[in-house]
This record gives structure tokens, C-alpha cells and sequence, in this order.
């Protein structure tokens, strides 16, 4: 037995699959490859997850604890089976609210960003601050004769 | 139903039906069918739970949500693929999200080593192979130790490590179970080896300094 064809045994001997020549051989190199055996000892670390065939008793108590009101998956199961479609749909899609919600904190954001925006800044100027007194029947001219003048009472 | 009775009534052992038959009820608004799949796959979809996580609570809260994502989705099922296989892709999708939910810290990888963790390993340092094999049967501590040192990894790392090693799955299996390429799925397979290996140098280092 080499190295390569040891190592692809580790699992096997773990979980006891091995025939009883195989195991010999194995044990046999292990005994004789220092490589080998550091790399099994490294392996027997995480083997009771990775390899184990079964949870051990502690974990398996754990489940079966009676604590631990069981879930019953046919019950869930008939529950969502007695939805409507649509909201079988809903079930389907959990994505759209985290959607929705980034959309709603967007309008927001920039809703407040124009509120800020508005109340900060000075008030646009008038049309007679923008143009001098010289323009300004100039401009009264284009809007037609009939418009009073500036000065003008309008009461009369 | 008859052929049931009938089997009661004589003592006959009915044949476990096929699971496209049992699909093809479920899909037809047969309840019974979708909970008789549910029985037979459940330990398994069970145990690669805990592969994930230690929690025992939280493998069979993530074994039974598959379950139920498996019946929504039932009608996408294609009969190309084996059904535990469907199943499988399904649960370590949800084991490998949950995994990036969790915030995975190093850093207790290494300290406080509980008396019972030392002892084992210890054993797992001094002991002839077989002596540690017969040991680690029903040993809580090699199985929290496990766990500890598997929480170090990367969520990609740990699940591509439980993929290959554990549940056997082909690079091409692995990468259609992720979405991931074959290229990657290769290389996070041996970037995850590294990381086992030093957090498991690291861990042995702990143990040492515990010891003196």
C-alpha cells in the first residue's frame, strides 16, 4: 500500500467499512509512514463530523429532548398547502419586501435631500431685481400696454 | 388502498413505493405521498445538517425548512435528476446561506479548550490508530472539537469540504449545486484543505501550551 491509496482509505477505516486485510495493510503503513500517520491524526480531528454516519449520543439526546417541542413537517406542509395560490406566490418570492423597501428609503432620501436643499438656498431673485430700472419698460413693452406701471396706485 | 389492507389483514410486505410515484401524488394534492418522501429522506437531509452545524436544533429547523421548500417547488422538479439529489442541492443552499448569516469568529478557535476537549486530544495525539477510531464513537467532545475547527473555515470552504468529502459529490455536482464553476469549485476545495491544515497546526499548538 502507498501513501496516495492510504490516505483514500482514511474514510473507510473511520467508519469501519474496510475488510479486515485492508485494515492490516492500513494500520501496517501507518505504522511505518510518519507522513501518513501525522495526516491521519490531522484527519481523526474533524472525522466526527465529516465522516460519521450518525450524530453522537449528546447531539442525538439533544434532538430528541423532550424541551424541544418537535416541528411536524406534514403539518407545516398541509398548512401551505391550504394557502391560496397567491399567497403560495408571496411564499415563492421573499425577495420582493427587502425591494420594496430599499425603493421606499430611496424616495425618502431624496425627498429629504430636496426638502434641505429648498430651506437652505436664498429665494430665487424677482424679475425687476434681475433687470435694471433702464430694461424695465422694455420689458413692460413686451408684455403689452394695458399692464399697470410699478409705481402705479391700483386702487386708483 | 386495497392492496394496503389486504397487505395488513395477510402480513405481506408491500414494496416501498417509487419516488416518482410519490412525487406524481404530491403533485396531484396527495399529502400522504409528499410525507412519505419526507420520512424516507429525512434522516439523511438530517445528518447533513449537522455537518453544518453543531446546534441540533438548528439542523433539524434547516432540514425541515427544505422540506418545505421542496413542496412549493415541487411543480420545477425534473425527473432528469434524482430526487435526493434535488433535495440535497436544496439543503446545502440553505446550510451554506445560514453560514453567511452567521459571523464566523476565528478567534475562539483557539482558546479554552474544555478538560474533556484536551483529553481527546490527547488521545488523537498518543493513541495507535485504532485505539482512536474505537474512541471517537459517541464522543461528544471530538464532535464540538470537529465543529470548532470546521467554524474556522470559510462558509465556501466548509461547504465545499462537506460536499466532496462527506457527501461524495463530483466537481461537476458541486458546481451546478452552487453555481459556481468547475475551476472554482477545485480551488476552494484545495484553499479549504490549507485552511483545515493550519487551523488544525494551530489547534494542536493550543493544545500543547493547555498541556504545559
Amino acid at each position: 500500500m502507498n501513501c496516495f491509496e492510504a490516505r483514500r482509505d482514511f474514510a473507510g477505516y473511520w467508519r469501519r467499512e474496510l475488510d479486515p486485510v485492508r485494515r492490516a495493510e492500513l494500520n501496517q503503513h501507518l505504522g511505518a509512514c510518519a507522513k501518513c500517520d501525522h495526516a491521519f491524526r490531522s484527519f481523526a480531528l474533524t472525522a466526527s463530523v465529516l465522516h460519521s454516519e450518525a450524530a453522537p449520543h449528546g447531539a442525538a439526546a439533544a434532538v430528541a429532548s423532550p424541551r424541544v417541542a418537535p416541528k411536524n413537517v406534514s403539518k407545516n406542509i398541509s398548512k401551505i398547502a391550504q394557502l391560496s395560490p397567491l399567497t403560495r406566490t408571496r411564499i415563492d418570492r421573499p425577495r420582493a419586501r427587502p425591494l420594496l423597501a430599499m425603493c421606499a428609503s430611496i424616495a425618502i432620501l431624496v425627498a429629504a435631500s430636496a426638502g434641505a436643499y429648498f430651506a437652505t438656498s436664498a429665494p430665487p431673485p424677482s424679475l425687476t431685481d434681475a433687470i435694471g430700472d433702464e430694461q424695465q419698460s422694455t420689458v413692460l413693452d413686451l408684455f403689452g400696454p394695458d399692464l399697470p406701471n410699478p409705481g402705479d396706485d391700483l386702487a386708483g | 388502498m386495497l392492496g394496503l389492507a389486504a397487505s395488513r389483514k395477510f402480513g405481506w410486505r408491500v414494496l416501498p413505493r417509487p419516488d416518482d410515484e410519490l412525487i406524481a401524488g404530491a403533485l396531484g394534492g396527495e399529502q400522504a405521498a409528499f410525507s412519505e418522501l419526507t420520512a424516507r429522506y429525512r434522516p439523511r437531509i438530517e445528518r447533513i445538517c449537522q455537518r453544518f452545524f453543531s446546534d441540533p436544533e438548528l439542523a433539524r429547523d434547516i432540514a425541515q425548512e427544505c422540506f418545505i421548500r421542496a413542496y412549493t417547488a415541487l411543480s420545477t422538479y425534473r425527473r432528469e435528476m434524482p430526487f435526493a439529489g434535488w433535495l440535497r442541492a436544496i439543503v446545502t443552499n440553505l446550510c451554506y446561506d445560514e453560514l453567511r448569516r452567521r459571523r464566523r469568529r476565528p478567534e475562539e478557535l483557539v482558546s479554552d479548550f474544555s478538560a474533556p476537549e484536551a483529553q481527546w486530544m490527547r488521545l488523537v495525539e498518543e493513541a495507535t490508530p485504532e485505539e482512536i477510531v474505537a474512541e471517537a464513537e459517541g464522543r461528544r467532545e471530538a464532535h464540538d472539537l470537529a465543529h470548532r475547527l470546521l467554524d474556522s473555515l470559510r462558509p465556501e470552504d466548509r461547504a465545499v469540504l462537506i460536499m466532496k468529502d462527506s457527501e461524495g459529490m463530483q466537481v461537476s455536482e458541486i458546481a451546478d449545486t452552487m453555481g459556481w464553476s468547475q475551476a472554482k469549485v477545485k480551488i476552494r476545495a484545495f484553499r479549504a484543505r490549507q485552511a483545515l491544515r493550519k487551523s488544525v497546526q494551530r489547534m494542536q499548538f493550543a493544545g500543547h501550551e493547555c498541556k504545559v
